[in-house]
């Protein structure tokens, strides 16, 4: 059995031979834990020593689980956030119309109560949010 | 992916450093694949590896979603609050400006 790595951009390749029935078994190995026979190959060549510890049935079992409730979680959270995102983003540009309608407001209240001699009110603390909300 | 061409043989294609990088380890990989057993085990402990860096990089983005999603429930609750409380001011404003416009207007 031979396994013939060529290179996508020129005619190289390489020939990696290996007996049939070996072959056989990698075919059923590749299929049973997911892997891609390319992604494989090089994977194995990156392999340091052969000499990898022995991983058991339920440390794949246990570990594949947490993988699993851990995507499930942030699918889970993402599916929550983009609506809420939508939702305040509409809330801040009522905010930001608002802020433009009391922006006027609170000018002609300062006119008005000039005009007429009266106190001016302290508007420093809504003017400070109308400013957040126009910055934004 | 890959692709039978004869009976004997599959293909599959990489990228030039890849190949290089095959071409180097050409007797490692091939002594691999000889062994059933070490293979297996090797792909096991490849199959583990992978499994930890993808629960490592869920854990993160996972505490990065919570947080974000924290901050963003805080801040709705704020803008929703600013919502009622310039409504509220632009109503009294709204009578204020207009109780004052008739004030003037009996001045005049």
């Amino acid at each position: 059995m031979r396994i013939i790595a060529r290179s996508k951009r020129d005619r190289r390749k390489v020939v990696l031979k290996m007996p049939d029935e070996s072959f056989r078994r990698l075919k059923a190995l590749l299929s049973e834990y997911g892997f891609r026979l390319d992604a494989l190959l090089l994977d194995l060549a990156r392999v340091e020593s052969t000499d990898v510890p022995a991983v058991s049935d339920g440390e794949l079992k246990s570990l594949s689980e947490e993988v699993s409730r851990l995507e499930e979680e942030v699918y889970k959270l993402e599916g929550k956030w983009s609506p809420l995102r939508f939702k305040t983003y509409y809330i801040v540009q009522d905010n930001r119309n608002l802020s433009i309608q009391l922006s006027g407001m609170i000018a002609e209240n300062k006119r008005l109560r000039k005009t007429l001699g009266l106190e001016e009110k302290d508007w420093s603390e809504v003017e400070e949010l109308i400013r957040y909300y126009l910055n934004i | 992916m890959f692709s039978f061409k004869k009976e004997e043989t599959v293909e599959v294609s990489v990228r030039p450093d890849e190949l290089e990088l095959l071409k180097e380890r050409k007797r490692e990989v091939e002594a691999i694949l000889r062994d059933d057993e070490a293979l297996e085990r090797i792909i096991r402990y490849l199959l583990y590896k992978e499994l930890l860096s993808k629960r490592e990089a869920l854990a993160k983005r996972l505490a990065e979603l919570e947080s974000s999603y924290r901050e963003l429930t805080e801040f709705d609750v704020k803008a929703r609050e600013d919502r009622k409380t310039f409504m509220e001011l632009r109503e009294e404003l709204r009578k204020e400006n207009n109780r004052l416009r008739e004030m003037l207007r009996g001045r005049g």
